[in-house]
């Protein structure tokens, strides 16, 4: 009885982390030179106009989990802007009967805190709130929340030309925590890492290498990600390892000039977080870009 | 169920719609150049030459070319033809053998800045 309900908490904790992984992500950030695409299991560390959504199916112990993950940001100003977003999920495990509908809606707010164009470099800090009872009965969580985070993103296109083949190379990444209103809840701290190297910045500012569509666009990328008990709450005690989820997941982005796409291998990280590798897909339409005037512009400014 | 995944499609798919049908001009990249980044030329070329993906706005886009030693080579200014909105040149001083940077700077019709800068060399 009590193995099957520290499973359940186990299952209950791996599941939470996979739902909360692909939300709101903020468009292409631009620093300098460089431009970050927006990385497809975290935020990336731009404030900008843009529609998301990622689709993915992963496998963990027994249960599968496919997500539809929806999101729309707006810049307010031009540093700052507001975000929603929500996810569909389709849970399936053997002997219990399968489960769909929709996460809590989640808003959040980011401030673009510093851009930094000579060092490629880009920062951003937001703060997130999951809404308590804002999704489907059963599937959404009846406590709200919190999730500061900061986001940041660094080009090394100030390496020495000696070194001119590295510049292209990016490293972007983003840090929050979630903060739920009920004290049952564990925190969970949640880190995410990205390498890239930019096809489209190798053959505009170091070497034209001669690559046409659609590889001229493309940025091969590997992003890490990593969810894990903060404190030391009974729920995580008692789930053994299975508080710490993460993935490495290889892929590769193709960077448009109104959108992106992106296709991700999730390969789990710990034994916690699956037994096999699942798939991650993405599209990103750049607001900004298409709707200049209107939608994608900031509201003051 | 069913009604709110349907609500949420219908959604989308105006937004993506919306997206899609307006015309726009947004953030200009380059799409090739001349010389070509990062190229060594046999000749000391006449002009630099960007070609980009948006129209730009020839008051605020300019190149600049400068020889390893940090001297200005290029002379009378960034142009846009009028015949080619995507296109910006500039001239160049006859150019001794060398290492040569290409900065260039330029807004978009839309307002969108963005900057680069390449190397070519001369043999």
């Amino acid at each position: 009885m009590r193995q099957n309900k520290l499973k359940r908490l186990g299952v209950g904790i791996v599941v939470s982390a996979a739902l909360a992984a692909p939300v709101a992500s903020w468009a292409h950030a631009v620093a300098g030179m460089r431009v970050f695409p927006a990385t497809m299991s975290f935020d990336d560390p731009g404030v900008a106009n843009e529609f998301s959504t990622n689709y993915s199916q992963t496998k963990a112990d027994g249960v599968t989990t496919k997500n539809l993950g929806l999101a729309y940001s707006k810049t307010i100003t031009k540093r700052f802007g507001l975000s929603v977003a929500s996810d569909y999920n389709w849970i399936s495990q053997p002997g219990t009967p399968n489960q769909s509908g929709w996460d809590n809606i989640t808003v959040g707010a980011a401030y673009q805190l510093f851009v930094n164009g000579p060092h490629e470099a880009i920062g951003m800090l937001a703060l997130s709130d999951t809404l308590a009872n804002s999704g489907s009965g059963g599937m959404d969580s009846n406590y709200s929340t919190v999730s500061p985070e900061f986001a940041f993103g660094k080009g090394m296109g100030d390496l020495p030309w000696s070194m001119r083949y590295l510049r292209p190379l990016a490293v972007s990444g983003a840090i929050s925590m979630d903060m739920p209103s009920d004290a049952t809840q564990p925190r969970m701290l949640n880190v995410g890492v990205s390498l890239q190297y930019s096809i489209p910045y190798l053959q505009s500012f170091v070497k034209y290498a001669g690559l046409k569509a659609p590889f001229n666009n493309m940025v091969p990328i590997v992003e890490y990600t990593m969810s894990r008990c903060a404190g030391n709450y009974s729920v995580c005690q008692n789930s053994g390892n299975l508080d710490a989820t993460g993935s490495v997941n290889p892929g590769v982005i193709w960077v448009g000039k109104y959108y992106q796409l992106g296709i991700e291998a999730q390969i789990p990280a710990t034994r916690a977080s699956g037994n096999h590798v699942g798939i991650l897909v993405g599209i990103d339409v750049y607001l900004d870009d298409v709707l200049p005037h209107s939608l994608g512009a900031p509201i003051f400014g | 169920m069913l009604r709110s995944v349907k609500q949420f499609g219908i959604v989308f798919g105006l937004l993506a719609g919306f997206s899609m049908a307006a015309p726009a001009w947004a953030h200009a990249f380059p799409v090739k150049s001349s010389p070509q980044v990062g190229a060594t030329e046999a000749s000391a070329p006449k002009q630099v030459r960007i070609w980009f993906d948006a129209d730009l706005n020839a008051l605020f886009s300019k190149i600049t070319v400068e020889s390893g030693a940090g001297q200005v080579v290029n002379t009378g200014g960034s142009q846009v033809p009028a015949s080619n909105p995507r296109l910006l040149e500039t001239n160049l001083k006859p150019l001794a053998p060398g290492q040569y940077w290409v900065q260039w700077s330029v807004v978009a019709r839309d307002g969108h800045h963005t900057e680069g800068k390449f190397p070519f060399n001369v043999k």
